[in-house]
């Protein structure tokens, strides 16, 4: 038995650490293809020894002003969570202690907004923003992001009962 | 007031969020649908026009073909692979972190990024899988020049970035499996495949629907990782619902046209989703 037992353990570590290679092999070799010379880079023999360069990475964040977009992602995801975690999980505790006809009705109407395809309220999202002179701005961004989120988080906190 | 009633207002925020950002553009679209609205135009009410030829088109039911076998596929796999993979993870006891950690990195990969890394590694010739391969002795085919095979890096690549979702809740929902039901059932000789079905499965259910809600509506909806790959090439084999929408109504203006196959897109999976639902919440015991 106790044989048994640690056959299935090691045969799980084994499978666990060949899909975790298999998970980071994309960001290794995204890796190294950027510090790769663009000959190097996509030519028929692949080698993964090499002397590595790092000009992509200085024109990316000295000459292309990476810093800026990294900034706004930080910014614009940093608001996304702290409003949408506490937002989800107080509603998502109010609705299961309800538990009543009207508050699975409203769960069920936020997933039919969610299964709208997104790109298409990109047009009504701008004619918004645009009428509440919020174009343009990261604000208008966040609360778009947390509104069309929200549905998802409500489910999966309801889930977690 | 009532006391369960008080409770909704614990909702309130969450829902004046959803309904006040979310109601206005889906309306404005279901409007739009009957139009003939092309971008810069004036728009003019016509009925069902858009939805009968949409409907009609050949195009769109190549694509509407793709996309359903692109969302059965992808959501079965990543459900199955998914839950293996908790479980594994839930099994052993050294090296959690890290090893859960690098699982779940293809689904912190922004999609389109990822897109580019599929299709260097798919690129015929230069590509890395055609190299892994020929050391291995397999000649690969042209993987993005074949519908067939295109068809199949796109759905590799959804099941690839998308498995971590599954395993990061599942895991997170074996671990809030009460230990005293594991050890009941363990002291009665519930052998581990009757703890599975028994114990783990009933308690998991909530997590596993949401799982498959949420999956199907966005591989249905799959756009940035295909357009990046394949752009919905070679011909029209790989294109999804959400690639004819755009094309439709980015590239050819017809936003009214457009609205339509969103509407047409809603319904197919607003009927999808009520079948996953209803078979789930069938299954339940309690």
């Amino acid at each position: 038995m106790r044989t048994k037992r640690r056959i299935i353990i090691a045969a799980s570590y084994i499978v666990l650490i060949l899909v975790a290679l298999i998970s980071i092999f994309p960001i290794v070799y995204a890796v190294v293809i950027a510090t790769k010379q663009p000959v190097d880079a996509f030519s028929t023999s692949f080698t993964w020894i090499y002397k590595p360069i790092f000009d992509n990475f200085k024109t990316l964040w000295i000459e292309r002003g990476f810093t800026k977009y990294l900034c706004n992602t930080l910014i614009i995801t940093g608001c996304c969570v702290l409003i949408s975690v506490p937002t989800a999980t107080l509603g998502a505790y109010g609705l299961i202690r309800n538990g009543g006809k009207f508050a699975t009705r409203m769960l069920n109407s936020t997933l039919l907004l969610r299964m709208f395809p997104q790109m298409l309220l990109a047009i009504p999202y701008f004619i918004i923003a645009t009428n509440l002179g919020l174009a343009d701005t990261k604000f208008i961004l966040v609360i778009i992001v947390v509104a069309s989120n929200q549905p998802f988080a409500l489910w999966l906190m309801r889930g977690f009962r | 007031m009532k006391k369960e009633n008080k409770y909704l207002l614990f909702a309130l925020p969450s829902f004046i969020l959803i309904f006040s950002i979310m109601l206005f553009p889906v309306g404005y679209a279901v409007v739009y649908s009957f139009t003939n609205y092309r971008l810069g135009r004036e728009a003019k009410f016509i009925g069902l026009d858009n939805y009968i030829n949409v409907l009609q088109d050949s195009e769109f039911a190549s694509a509407l073909g793709f996309t359903l076998i692109l969302t059965v596929a992808a959501v079965l796999l990543q459900f199955v692979l998914g839950m293996i993979l908790a479980m594994l993870l839930d099994n052993i006891h050294h090296f959690k972190k890290p090893i859960s950690i690098m699982i779940y990195i293809p689904y912190f990969i922004t999609a389109a990024a990822m897109g580019v890394i599929f299709r260097w590694m798919f690129m015929s010739n230069w590509g890395i899988m055609d190299q892994l391969l020929a050391a291995v002795g397999i000649y690969a085919p042209g993987w993005l020049d074949s519908a067939f095979w295109a068809r199949v890096v796109v759905i590799l690549g959804e099941v690839y970035q998308n498995t971590p979702f599954a395993v990061i809740i599942l895991y997170a929902g074996l671990q809030s499996i009460p230990a005293d039901q594991v050890e009941a059932a363990k002291i009665d000789g519930a052998n581990s495949w009757q703890l599975f079905r028994s114990i783990k499965l009933p308690n998991l259910r909530q997590l596993i629907i949401i799982i498959f809600m949420m999956r199907t509506m966005d591989a249905f909806r799959l756009f940035d990782r295909v357009n990046v790959t394949t752009g919905g090439g070679p011909g029209i084999s790989t294109e999804t619902l959400a690639i004819y929408n755009y094309t439709t109504t980015f590239t050819k203006l017809r936003v009214g046209r457009g609205c339509a196959v969103g509407v047409i897109t809603l319904l197919i999976l607003a009927v999808i989703i009520s079948i996953i639902m209803k078979v789930l919440r069938s299954k339940e015991v309690d």
